[in-house]
């Protein structure tokens, strides 16, 4: 009689056991959920401000090429006063007519590629907003 | 030596047989089951101590596991959590050179018109040299100002942690 109480017991012991140890699978099992979100998204984090200060280099670069194409552009132009002040007004006038609107289209092409470098690190910069 | 009498037979009086007492089978029977009851109890008592004590050991594994993977989570939710502060940080330094490149855009904008105006005036014969002289100074106000602000660009690249080459 005895024996079989303190089986009984045991049964109930265990089950006890068995009980809390389901109860700590789970919770490590969320637990492990939650790890692996936070090392997800500090990864997600990492990865987006990354691309950002590399996007900047390029709209610096990009704004560096568009002030040269600037400079040449004014170079050109400035070709063109000298030979108009020297009367040379039809070699003036090929100048902007010819290399000036070629610089120019240079100039515009330029601009519009610094613009586009200046939306992307935009955009990067909004996706590092995004998670944080 | 005396000499032995002998009784008469006739006069002894017979023994009643011994009656010896017989083992119930319903006593084995009992008994019986008493045993196997009882070894039965101890091998029930006996296994359950010892899955009791499985189930014990697994507990505590289970437990021990679960408080490495609390410590490994908030190490983990920490880095997140340190992470999410150092980019903040970042970004508050990057928003200035942001600030000047959105400033640089519309000046280039502006710039390229001027110098659009520029080109035409020169290549149009027609135009007269005050009015090319005045698409100049326009235009070489903007250029002035767009290189000013293109130099506190740089310096304020040069300054954001990160950015990678060189800008000029």
């Amino acid at each position: 009689m005895a024996l079989g109480v303190v089986g009984f017991q045991a049964r109930s012991a265990e089950s006890d056991e068995r009980t809390r140890e389901d109860a700590a699978v789970r919770a490590r099992h969320g637990l492990e959920e939650e790890q692996s979100a936070a090392d997800r998204d500090r990864a997600e984090i990492e990865r987006r401000a990354d691309a950002v200060p590399e996007k900047l280099g390029a709209v610096g670069r990009a704004m560096v090429e568009a002030a040269d194409a600037q400079n040449h552009f004014v170079d050109v132009i400035n070709h063109g006063a000298e030979l108009y002040n020297a009367g040379d007004e039809a070699g003036a006038s090929a100048v902007y007519q010819g290399e000036a609107a070629a610089a120019l289209a240079d100039m515009e092409r330029e601009s519009a590629e610094a613009q586009r470098a200046f939306e992307e690190a935009q955009a990067a910069l909004q996706a590092v907003e995004e998670v944080l | 030596m005396e000499p032995t009498t002998v009784e008469d037979v006739s006069t002894v009086e017979i023994a009643s047989p011994v009656r010896r007492r017989r083992v119930r089978v319903v006593h084995v029977v009992v008994l019986s089951l008493a045993v196997v009851a009882l070894a039965g109890a101890a091998v029930f008592a006996v296994m359950s101590n010892g899955e009791h004590d499985a189930a014990l050991r697994a507990r505590h594994i289970a437990e021990r596991r679960l408080s490495s993977q609390r410590d490994e989570t908030s190490i983990a939710k920490r880095k997140l959590s340190t992470r999410r502060l150092a980019v903040r940080l970042e970004l508050a330094t990057i928003r200035a050179p942001f600030a000047s490149a959105r400033e640089l855009g519309a000046m280039a904008a502006d710039e390229v018109d001027a110098a659009r105006a520029t080109q035409a005036a020169g290549a149009d014969s027609n135009a007269s040299a005050d009015v090319y002289n005045e698409t100049v100074d326009r235009s070489n106000e903007i250029v002035d100002r767009y290189n000013a602000l293109l130099d506190k660009l740089q310096k304020e690249i040069d300054e954001t942690p990160g950015v990678r080459g060189e800008v000029a």
